[in-house]
């Protein structure tokens, strides 16, 4: 993986700079997209009760398992309950998961990637066997064992998810570290007598930024895709909640009677998470980033 | 005698990012049968646009932009990919420059023989044939050669590996794309030899590409010199080199160094030209001592002198150089 | 050669012990009982402690992690806590069903994805290209077991073509195929789409190179030139993620075998989660680090052995 830093980093600027940027994302088809459904469930998630057209706890026994109708415009669930305002409620509990998951992965990604990077020798090799051994285990036996043991909490689902995206954030910023520490310029300030938190603030954080927000966009469907997955399988976020997962499971156990509750389920779980894959490689290509293609 | 390789007017260009550079410029060249050509010219004079355009193997972005080619009778330039493929290899063959990019480093050197016969329809006896080229290049083992992988052979005998190759099929001509330039000077020495006897024992037509004068005066019955994508001059090696008439072959000749002259090293002053903005009149004007007005007005035509062509408007002021002789 | 290989399986045996260890620490270290978790917040005391006996919870870390493993070495995983069944018993009757569909689908996107690369790549910067570019990477970050849902839909709720549960018997061998068709297509898709992207990238690359310039100087037909020439040198560099894909596959598998009610590892796991039955969890996630990390090794090695010229460099 490499990041340019041949050029001295550019002061960061709001406004004018901000708005460029996101032109620059919506330039392609599948940039807007990705920006669009990004923002779209950003604001469903947090408006979602005041956006949602019915209660969604509220029981209509009977016209349970219907299609779309005008009054249920994409149908209900087993219970009854629209399956619209659940869905939107489930965008909330998804992004409330997910987000904290990959910003917790990162903050510990980066700490770890600095330690490595930094202190080098043994520790380095500790961390990056560590990193290694966690990365290459399948995230989601993982955090079955995990939650298993634990018992199904918000905060233990986080945890889990947090720890199977340590390692790429931690390789990145570790790579990032290194190439700095290589360049003359960055040396030259050490011999002046620039302490390592002036370097890092100065000149690591600004490189490995980009790559980790890059990064962060193309976790962000791990997370969910994980966080709705074992809500499925009844170890992650408990009905009646209405998480995605949750709402599948039970549209699931009644597939025969109602294929709109899955169909509508696999329809908003698709969207997001092409969403923000898109989103994240347009950032890639915007912020001209050359990070090695990621799967946790 | 007829003529194998017949090139008349053919012109080449490059679309590089929207760009149209000239590579050849109205070439004409013709090729007796059982003769070597050798066609020499600085890097980038287009001596290997010239070698790929008579198999058709121009880059992406190359063209043919007017002229045509014929070999064996066959119109290259209008044959369809049916016809190409058979042509390909059967009738003209190619040696490459670096032999080992040229080999495929996954496959034996056997399966490589074999995937040629079994392109042009070869059915019987495909290792009696590939044993017998091998021998013939001079290749001591061919039974451990055609096991092994191009990694495991040295750079002669890949290069004879892909003579061998060449000459599976028999083809009429041969095209040799500076063939020893990746060689050490005891292995050019053998390769040459070895295509001379080619050409003794089979009659096979040799185009003989390279930037190396030494060895074009070994192999070669005649020799084309090129310079910016046009021929500037041809005629019998021997005379050419004694005598050269074209201020630029004068300049390449008088520019060897050599054990004879140990006067400072002569350069030719000023730079090659730029192929996107080609000269009005002859490409080599602007570096020549003799230049005058005509010379920048008009490219000066190939026109035959003595048992050769010279393409310039002065050819009295060559006069007898000391040249290189054999 | 062998220092090589010495090494890559100390590696995995390290991953190994990381995982036996982190799984014994976690109950000591975070809060929550798995035993209570088990049995239910009212269970006698006296059955909680013959359980965390039974079960090891009272040794430390490295004493569970070495029982453990003296254990596994003579083939006894442990009892499920609630059958009283072994565990190497239960896996037994699992695993050969989850590695039938982890190798089906590998196989499956594998050859999906190379005619997708040819084309790809005899069309670099096509619509079609983009296209397929597009969505490989898209179908890439849905997750599997949504594809798997929507197959299920498809073609059995709808056109009722395939059967939706179970697995079939090996004794019935078109039976088995029929069940095992959906599953492994749901699976095959995601990687098809990656691997092709892949694929062509190191098809580009090497078409770029000399030597398929020189078969096409000798008239050898282009189809051959890509699928045999150019392919055979592109393939090595894919090879190497196959044995990230396997692990990837082994948890999504879980997701499949739930979904189409598949008798495998991962119905095993996912029934042992929810019932919090701690010995064949941890069984059965042993078994799939080996697996994981042998697919690993043999990828390396096969990665190894098709490149012949990997292979000489090292033996020096």
């Amino acid at each position: 993986m490499s990041v340019d830093l041949a050029a001295p980093p550019t002061p960061r600027r709001g406004g004018p700079a901000s708005l460029q940027l996101v032109r620059r994302i919506v330039a392609t088809p599948s940039g807007a997209f990705g920006f669009t459904v990004a923002v779209l469930l950003v604001v469903v998630a947090v408006f979602a009760p005041v956006l949602a057209p019915h209660d969604y706890t509220a029981l209509d026994i009977e016209h349970r398992l219907e299609g779309p109708s005008s009054t249920y415009w994409l149908g209900t669930d087993n219970l009854g309950r629209d399956l619209l305002s659940r869905l939107m409620m489930g965008v909330r509990i998804a992004l409330q998961i997910a987000v904290p998951a990959v910003v917790l992965g990162v903050l510990v990604g980066l700490l770890l990637g600095l330690a490595a990077g930094y202190l080098g020798g043994k520790v380095d090799t500790a961390i990056v066997v560590i990193l290694d051994a966690i990365q290459s285990f399948p995230s989601v036996v993982l955090a079955l064992a995990v939650l298993a043991l634990l018992g199904s909490s918000s905060w233990a689902i986080v945890l889990v998810l947090a720890v199977a995206f340590v390692p790429s954030f931690g390789r990145v910023t570790r790579t990032s570290v290194q190439a700095v520490q290589a360049l003359p310029y960055v040396d030259a300030e050490r011999n002046l007598g620039a302490g390592t938190l002036r370097i890092i603030g100065r000149h690591v954080l600004p490189n490995v930024v980009p790559p980790l927000i890059v990064l962060m966009a193309m976790n962000l469907p791990s997370a969910i895709g994980i966080e709705s997955g074992l809500a499925f399988l009844g170890l992650g976020v408990q009905p009646p909640t209405p998480d995605w997962g949750v709402i599948l499971s039970e549209g699931f156990a009644r597939i025969r009677e109602s294929p709109w509750p899955v169909l509508w389920t696999c329809g908003v779980l698709a969207v997001s998470t092409l969403g923000f894959t898109f989103l994240g490689e347009r950032l890639r290509d915007v912020l001209d980033v050359r990070t090695t293609e990621v799967r946790s | 005698m007829t003529d194998v390789l017949e090139i008349a007017g053919l012109s080449v260009s490059y679309r590089v990012r929207g760009r149209r550079r000239t590579a050849l410029h109205d070439i004409s060249l013709t090729v007796a049968a059982g003769e070597i050509l050798g066609l020499v010219g600085e890097s980038g004079c287009g001596k290997s646009t010239l070698a790929n355009a008579v198999l058709r193997l121009l880059p992406a972005g190359g063209e043919v932009t007017g002229g045509a080619i014929t070999v064996a009778g066959a119109a290259v330039l209008s044959l369809d990919d049916t016809a190409l493929r058979g042509y390909r290899g059967e009738t003209a063959a190619m040696i490459f420059q670096d032999p080992f990019i040229s080999l495929n480093p996954s496959f034996p050197i056997g399966t490589q023989l074999s995937l040629v016969q079994r392109a042009h329809g070869k059915r019987g006896a495909r290792r009696t044939d590939q044993l017998a080229a091998l021998a013939e290049v001079g290749l001591p083992d061919p039974e451990s050669v055609m096991r092994a992988y191009p990694h495991h052979l040295s750079g002669g005998q890949r290069q004879r590996v892909m003579i061998a190759m060449a000459l599976l099929l028999r083809p009429t001509l041969l095209v040799a794309d500076e063939p020893t330039s990746a060689l050490d000077v005891t292995t050019q020495a053998q390769i040459l030899e070895l295509l001379r006897a080619l050409r003794d024992t089979h009659g096979t037509t040799i185009l003989f590409v390279s930037h190396d004068l030494g060895s074009v005066a070994q192999l070669c019955d005649r020799v084309a010199v090129m310079y910016a994508g046009r021929i500037v001059e041809t005629g019998q090696v021997d005379a050419l080199f004694a005598a050269p008439r074209h201020p630029y072959s004068r300049a390449l000749l008088t520019a060897i160094p050599s054990w004879r002259n140990t006067a400072e090293l002569v350069t030719i002053p000023g730079q090659p030209p730029n192929l996107a903005e080609p000269a009005q009149g002859c490409a080599f004007a602007p570096r020549c001592a003799h230049s005058v007005d005509v010379c920048i007005a008009a490219p000066p035509p190939l026109l035959p002198l003595e048992g050769g062509q010279v393409a310039c408007v002065l050819p009295e002021l060559a006069g007898p150089v000391e040249g290189r002789g054999r | 050669m062998l220092i090589y290989l010495a090494r890559r399986v100390g590696m995995a045996v390290l991953v190994l012990l990381i995982v036996l260890v982190f799984l014994a620490s976690l109950v000591h270290i975070l809060p929550g009982d798995p035993v209570s978790l088990m049995l239910g917040p009212r269970a006698d005391p006296e059955l909680i402690a013959l359980a965390r006996q039974e079960m090891d919870l009272d040794s430390s870390v490295p004493a569970q992690v070495w029982h453990f493993l003296a254990n596994a070495v003579g083939g006894d995983l442990g009892q499920d806590f609630l059958t009283k069944r072994p565990v190497s018993e239960l896996i037994g009757a699992a695993l050969p069903n989850t590695l039938v569909l982890a190798l089906t689908s590998l196989l499956l996107a594998v050859v999906a994805a190379i005619p997708l690369a040819v084309v790809s790549a005899a069309r670099q910067g096509s619509w079609l290209d983009r296209i397929l570019g597009t969505l490989s990477v898209g179908i890439v970050s849905i997750p599997s077991y949504v594809i798997g849902m929507v197959l299920l839909l498809l073609a059995t709720v709808w056109l009722g073509w395939l059967p939706a549960i179970g697995t079939g018997s090996f004794a019935d061998p078109l039976d088995y195929l029929a069940h095992l068709v959906l599953p492994a297509l749901s699976l095959a898709l995601v990687w098809a789409g990656y691997l092709a992207r892949l694929l062509r990238s190191a098809l580009l690359e090497v078409l770029g190179q000399d030597y398929i310039r020189a078969a096409r100087a000798y008239g050898i037909a282009e189809w051959r030139i890509y699928y045999q020439l150019a392919m055979r040198n592109a393939i090595p560099s894919v090879v190497a993620l196959i044995g990230v894909a396997l692990g990837d596959l082994m948890g999504s598998a879980i997701f499949i075998e739930v979904i189409f009610t598949r008798n495998g590892l991962g119905t095993l796991l996912y029934n042992a989660a929810t019932q919090r039955d701690h010995p064949t969890m941890r069984g059965g996630v042993v078994v799939i680090a080996v697996l994981f990390v042998l697919a690993n090794l043999l990828a390396d090695l096969v990665n190894r052995a098709i490149n012949p010229r990997l292979r000489e460099v090292s033996s020096r």
